[in-house]
């Protein structure tokens, strides 16, 4: 009798019938998995129901069935957007910025300059980052409060920066992963992490002593390969409560990594009596049908993460949380959990479930997903299906780099649409502050918080942020609370640029062209040509010299000036009104 | 090879309706006609793929990982706790901290301290008293194991004399600049029973108990992580018996995780002398398990099972066993 049957048998009250090798299929099938009447096979199918948050089906190869071909739907007809919008696009989606004047010009000058361009955007530095900002939104990370205490962890860091660094260890990786071309698989197979300072000085790490920045690092206590399931951010951000029994882990990972949300799923508790105790709800995840749908593949799954099992007591206790934790792998046994297993396939670790994700063509094609949702900044209609078979059929081909797979939503028509209910797109919280910060150097922030991304401390869900608490999903077009955000962002920043850019001329922004010595009516026409300067780089707008807003611009300018006779409160004032112009938040 | 193959995909390929197999199927029925008879494709099932054995660079480190594993698990012992215990009761309570007394004379002792001279945190609940009957699950495992060693001991009397008894549950974290640094959490139970002829201990813990700069030879300067561990430990004249069921990280040997069930070890005495008891589970740094079931023949061997190898003979060598029957010896007093 080996011991993880005999002690799963006596936690079961009944003897292990089949010697280790052949224990888990046959067990999985006749006794533990199957709990439905009719016993199907030993795997564990996944619900047959599409997931209420999966909209898109990618049609079966042909090569794998002998079904006549679907033909499938038709993608709408998109209205292309103009030249210059879809370089800012572009730009905010691959960079997080808005196009430079230079950049502007030639796509004014050639409009089929505008695929360079983008290539040249994919390669930016800035990529990685955007594809972080992307998933920040998916995993949602930054925006819950860690499981663990903070309070005893040895670091002098503060809780913003410690926040953080522990938020952001899972889509770090994904933007070393998108910046470095790695396969999409390393991402669950990969013997590293991303690590910085802070958590440097907190996870068990080979990050060296005294480094700055985010750099690969790797876990120094036998926890198994395998990317960010076993990311120490990932599990102090998302804890399992004693009787969840890592469910809820185990959801996060199929829905982020699988795109199978099970919370998403519907259950008909009709006549099932599983609330009246613990007992019975144990019992019922077993034997009521419904019950069983989920937790026949969610369970298995969720075995697989006892290695970061914290005992209730120890959520607080750095000492316990700190290290991976191999001697509670099997504690699944004692607590009645299944034997661990993917898709009804025996994994014994998360090393091997790390290798079964990477094979499961739904991996890829979640990511695919997840980027489509991301760069629209909505979901695909059901008409839109193709799109993601068709990107994912260029991911695969690419060997699974998220630079190709990007660049292919990035020239399809729907990305491109200029017109209709799937455009324009909203900013999410992260483009509207790198774009702001790139154009006045403003970061917006409270004693560390960044207040435009951060959910409780900043205006996050105001801006439309998506933290899994207050929204779920992204907004699609501009909201009051949104514009509020912009406002206070645009005083902010517009004061901020201005005095930055007239006290250091040399490294100057947006006023490029004036120095603060500038009068009326004799400078009248170098102060319109910066105002055309502005309009063009701050929200990509071609406006005529003579152009009346021009004209309205200047005498704010003119008034405040004399009200105050101080440059940088006329420009701050010029600034305000053009950042809050409404291309700032839409594109 | 086939037999137990064939039970593994019995259920997957090869059966309609999920039904265990009783027995391994037949073996082809044997052609009486000489000439070859080329099978139609759909007329046998596929033959699953041999399995390789398990290598024995594993099989091989059993034994040491059986004496590492008893070496470990015998540094769980109540003495350093309690040092511990007594030194936080006497030397920091009156720093910053209430003690009080609840009922069947439990203690609790709650910690909320931190300056920049002191860091102390947590809770700490204690019984350290005297019983005059086995707790249930001490009970459970006299009834299991001592007849093998004690049979004439009637463990149905009350204690005479009461045995000495710890309970402990709670975590009590220190950090202060004129001492070491301690770091307790969990549980932990020890009762010493003794009968004449017969003494025994049974040890339950769950948890860690640390102090920086202890001796590393000792539970409390060790790296041991224990996960709902008991070990037992049983004396009459000659032989001595020491049991272990539960798991534990950090042992120091070839295997660095050990999950262990009905685990056992008899030395002197009239017992096998040879075999250990029970089945071990052993965890490789890179996250492979691999479970060894001892089997009742004298002979110190078993079975070595891991997903993807065939079953394996084990066995634990002469000199391994002569070295954990020594390590019994002298872990039961």
């Amino acid at each position: 009798m080996t011991p993880i049957v005999a002690r799963y048998a006596r936690s079961k009250g009944r003897a292990p019938s089949t010697p280790w090798t052949g224990a888990l299929t046959p067990l999985a099938c006749g006794v533990l998995a199957c709990g439905v009447p009719a016993c199907s096979g030993p795997e564990v199918a996944p619900p047959a129901d599409p997931p209420v948050d999966t909209p898109v089906e990618v049609a079966p190869d042909p090569a794998e069935t002998d079904l006549p071909v679907d033909p499938g739907p038709t993608l709408p007809t998109y209205t292309p957007l103009d030249p210059l919008r879809l370089l800012v696009r572009a730009s905010l989606d691959l960079r997080g910025v808005r196009p430079s004047l230079d950049e502007i010009a030639q796509v004014e000058a050639d409009p089929a300059a505008l695929d360079g361009l983008i290539e040249r955007f994919l390669y930016n530095p800035r990529f990685g980052r955007r594809v972080r900002e992307v998933f920040d939104e998916v995993f949602l990370m930054r925006d819950e409060e860690p499981f663990v205490s903070l309070a005893e962890l040895p670091t002098s860091w503060s809780e913003p920066a410690i926040w953080e660094a522990i938020g952001e260890e899972p889509t770090r990786m994904l933007e070393r992963i998108a910046n470095e071309d790695l396969p999409y698989t390393s991402f669950v197979t990969g013997d590293w992490t991303m690590v910085n300072e802070v958590t440097g000085s907190i996870f068990p790490t080979d990050y060296p002593s005294g480094a700055t920045g985010w750099r690969v690092a790797h876990y120094t206590d036998h926890r198994p390969a395998a990317g960010v399931l076993v990311s120490s951010g990932l599990w102090w951000q998302h804890g399992s409560m004693l009787n969840n029994l890592n469910r809820g882990r185990a959801n996060q990972l199929s829905r982020t990594l699988m795109c199978f949300d099970y919370l998403e799923s519907e259950i008909d508790f009709t006549g099932v009596s599983a609330l009246d105790s613990e007992e019975a709800m144990g019992n019922a995840i077993r034997t009521n049908p419904d019950c069983a749908a989920c937790h026949d593949s969610l369970d298995p799954l969720a075995s697989l993460l006892y290695g970061f099992w914290y005992p209730s007591t120890a959520k607080h206790d750095y000492m316990d949380i700190r290290g991976y934790h191999p001697e509670r792998e099997r504690l699944w046994v004692d607590l009645g959990g299944l034997p661990p297993a993917f898709h009804g396939q025996p994994a014994q670790n998360l090393a091997e479930l790390g290798q079964k994700i990477a094979e499961d063509p739904g991996f890829a094609r979640c990511f695919v997903q997840r980027s489509w949702e991301g760069l629209l900044r909505r979901k695909l209609t059901p008409a839109e299906a193709p799109l993601v078979a068709t990107t994912l059929a260029t991911f695969q081909s690419s060997g699974l780099h998220i630079r190709d797979a990007w660049r292919a939503i990035v020239r399809s028509d729907a990305f491109r649409s200029g017109a209709g209910d799937l455009a324009p797109k909203v900013v999410t919280p992260a483009i509207l502050a790198s774009s702001v910060e790139d154009l006045t150097g403003f970061h917006w922030t409270e004693e560390g918080w960044d207040l435009i991304r951060a959910p409780i401390e900043g205006y996050a869900a105001l801006a439309g942020g998506i933290d899994g608490i207050s929204r779920s999903t992204g907004i699609i077009e501009p909201t009051p609370t949104l514009v509020i955000v912009q406002r206070q962002l645009a005083a902010m920043a517009a004061s901020w640029g201005a005095e930055r850019d007239l006290r250091r001329p040399q490294d100057a922004r947006l006023l490029t062209r004036v120095d603060g010595t500038e009068t009326l009516p004799e400078d009248d026409a170098l102060l319109r040509a910066q105002l055309v300067e502005l309009h063009l780089r701050i929200a990509a707008d071609r406006v005529a010299p003579d152009a009346p807003r021009l004209d309205d611009e200047l005498a704010l300018w003119s008034d405040l000036m004399a009200s105050s006779g101080d440059p940088v409160v006329a420009w701050t004032g010029v600034l305000t009104v053009l950042l809050r112009d409404p291309n700032i938040i839409t594109y | 090879m086939w037999a137990r193959s064939s039970q593994l995909w019995g259920c997957a390929l090869l059966l309609g309706a999920c039904v265990e197999p009783e027995a391994p199927p037949a073996e082809p029925p044997a052609v009486e006609d000489s000439a070859p008879v080329e099978p139609a494709e759909t007329d046998l099932p596929e033959l699953p793929p041999e399995l390789p054995p398990i290598s024995s660079e594993i099989t091989q480190a059993i034994g040491a990982a059986v004496r590492a594993t008893l070496t470990s698990a015998a540094l769980v012992e109540r003495a350093p706790l309690q040092a511990l215990l007594d030194y936080i009761r006497t030397q920091r309570r009156t720093r910053c901290s209430e003690l009080a007394e609840e009922a069947d004379g439990v203690m609790v002792y709650e910690v909320d301290c931190h300056d920049d001279d002191i860091d102390m945190a947590g809770e700490l609940r204690w019984r350290d008293t005297a019983v005059t009957a086995l707790d249930e699950p001490s009970a459970q495992w006299a009834r299991a194991w001592l007849p093998q060693i004690c049979p004439d001991v009637d463990l149905t009397l009350p204690l005479d004399p009461p045995a000495p008894a710890l309970l402990l549950l709670g975590h009590y974290t220190e950090v202060d600049p004129d001492s070491v640094p301690i770091h307790l959490r969990g549980a932990f139970s020890d009762v010493q029973p003794t009968w004449p002829g017969c003494r025994a201990a049974r040890t339950a813990a769950d948890g860690y108990a640390d102090q920086e700069g202890a001796s590393p030879g000792s539970w409390t300067g060790s790296e041991l992580e224990v996960q709902r561990l008991e070990v037992g430990r049983a004396r009459a004249g000659e032989a001595a018996l020491f049991t272990l069921e539960g798991t534990l990280g950090g042992v120091n040997g070839p295997f660095r995780t050990v999950d262990v069930t009905d685990g056992g070890w008899l030395a002197g005495g009239a017992g096998c002398g040879l075999e250990p008891r029970g089945a071990w589970g052993l965890r490789t740094d890179d996250g492979a398990w691999y479970d060894v079931t001892f089997d009742e023949v004298c002979d110190g061997c078993g079975v070595a099972r891991a997903p993807g190898h065939a079953d394996t003979p084990a066995c634990i060598d002469a000199l391994d066993a002569a070295a954990i029957s020594a390590l019994v010896q002298a872990a039961v007093p």
